[in-house]
C-alpha cells in the first residue's frame, strides 16, 4: 500500500497549482460578461465530487459530465463531443 | 504512423520501442470516397510497414471505415467491402478501430457490419469508444453489441481509451481494456496509473497516441517513469507496457513477438 506522505510529496506541487488553475478559469468567468451554458452548469455540479471521502471523484467528475441516456441517437449532426452532455435533443 | 515524421520513429526506437500498432483512423477530415479508403488502406500494407521498417521496428495495423465516418452507411458498405482484399497482408492484425462517436443509430448499424466482418474471418477485434461526454453510453452499448453476438469472444477484443468511469464495466464483461495516454483528452500517465493500482494489471494495457493532433508518441515511456517513481519494480512495468500487448496481439497468427533488446 502506497504511503500518504510519499504521494504528497510526488503530486502536491502538481495538484496545487492545479487547483489554482481551476479558482482562476472560476474568476475569469465571473469577471466576463453575459450568461454561461450548460458546461459551467456542469463544472459545477463535477466539483461537488471532490467533497466526497470516497475514493471515486475523478469516476464521479466524469459522470457528471456524461450522457446519462442510454439509447442511441437518431442522426449524429456533429462529430465533435464537447466535454458535457447538452441534453437530449441538442446534440448540434 | 501516417500522421507523423520519421523524428518520431527515430524517439520511439531510441525510447525502446520494439513495434507499432496502428489502428485505421480518422484523418481530420471526411475522405470522399471508397477509394480514398483504398488508398489509405494501401498506406497502411505496404508504405507505412516499409518507412517503419527503416529503424527496425515491425509495424502492425488493423481496418475498418472509423466511427466519425459512419453516419453514411452507403460508404461504409462500399468500405467494408474492400476490405477482406487487404485482411490478407501480413501486418492486419484485425478489425479496428471501430466503435461510435456520437452514439447514432447508423454508427451502431456500421459497427454491428464491422463485428460480423471480424467474426466471420476469425479477427482480433480494437474497439474506439467515443469521446468525453458520449464515452460512458458509448462503451456501454459497444459492450452491449459485442455480447449480443455469440461468436465474438471478449478475450480477443480490447476496449480503447477507456477512464475511471467506463474501465470497471470493460473488465467486469471479460474484454481487455485499453487506456490511451494523452496531454489533455483522454487519459493522463498518472491517472492511467491509479487505474492500474485500483483495477490490477491483467487485460489491460496503456497506449500512446501518435496522431495528428496533440499527442506524444513517447507517453508510453513517461508513464513507465512515472511508474517507477511511484515504486513500481521492473517486473510490474514489464507486465503491463510489453508482456499485456504481446499477449493480446499473439491472438494473431500475424503477430511476431518482438526479439527484444
Amino acid at each position: 500500500m502506497a504511503d500518504r506522505k510519499n504521494i504528497l510529496d510526488l503530486y502536491f506541487l502538481d495538484a496545487r497549482a492545479r487547483l489554482i488553475d481551476i479558482a482562476a478559469f472560476m474568476d475569469r468567468v465571473n469577471r466576463a460578461e453575459g450568461e454561461t451554458d450548460f458546461r459551467y452548469d456542469q463544472f459545477q455540479d463535477a466539483l461537488k465530487a471532490l467533497e466526497s471521502d470516497q475514493p471515486k471523484r475523478a469516476e464521479n467528475v466524469l459522470l457528471a459530465f456524461s450522457d446519462p441516456t442510454n439509447e442511441p441517437i437518431p442522426v449524429a449532426t456533429t462529430k465533435a463531443a464537447c466535454g458535457a452532455w447538452p441534453g437530449e435533443g441538442n446534440n448540434d | 504512423m501516417v500522421s507523423r515524421t520519421t523524428d518520431d520513429y527515430q524517439a520511439m526506437v531510441m525510447a525502446g520501442c520494439q513495434a507499432v500498432c496502428e489502428p485505421a483512423f480518422w484523418a481530420g477530415f471526411d475522405r470522399s470516397s471508397a477509394q480514398g479508403f483504398y488508398d489509405y488502406f494501401c498506406q497502411l500494407t505496404q508504405h507505412e510497414p516499409r518507412r517503419a521498417s527503416m529503424f527496425g521496428l515491425p509495424h502492425y495495423t488493423w481496418l475498418c471505415i472509423n466511427p466519425k465516418e459512419s453516419e453514411d452507411v452507403g460508404l461504409a458498405e462500399e468500405v467494408l467491402a474492400i476490405i477482406p482484399e487487404f485482411m490478407k497482408s501480413p501486418n492486419v492484425l484485425g478489425i479496428g478501430e471501430i466503435g461510435l462517436n456520437k452514439n447514432s443509430r447508423n454508427e451502431v448499424a456500421v459497427l454491428e457490419k464491422h463485428i460480423d466482418l471480424a467474426a466471420s474471418n476469425d479477427q482480433l477485434i480494437l474497439v474506439h469508444t467515443p469521446h468525453l461526454e458520449d464515452k460512458r453510453k458509448g462503451t456501454r452499448l459497444i459492450l452491449d453489441i459485442l455480447k449480443a453476438d455469440s461468436r465474438i469472444k471478449p478475450e480477443r477484443c480490447i476496449i480503447d481509451h477507456v477512464e475511471e468511469h467506463t474501465v470497471r464495466m470493460v473488465l467486469d464483461d471479460g474484454f481487455w481494456a485499453g487506456m490511451t495516454l494523452y496531454p489533455e483528452t483522454k487519459c493522463t500517465s498518472n491517472r492511467a496509473i491509479d487505474i492500474l493500482e485500483v483495477y490490477g494489471t491483467e487485460r489491460i494495457w496503456m497506449n500512446s497516441a501518435c496522431d495528428w493532433g496533440n499527442s506524444v508518441p513517447l507517453a508510453v515511456p513517461k508513464a513507465m517513469q512515472e511508474m517507477k517513481r511511484r515504486g513500481k519494480n521492473a517486473s510490474y512495468v514489464d507486465q503491463v507496457v510489453y508482456q499485456n500487448p504481446i499477449a493480446f496481439m499473439s491472438q494473431s497468427p500475424r503477430f511476431s513477438e518482438p526479439e527484444g533488446v
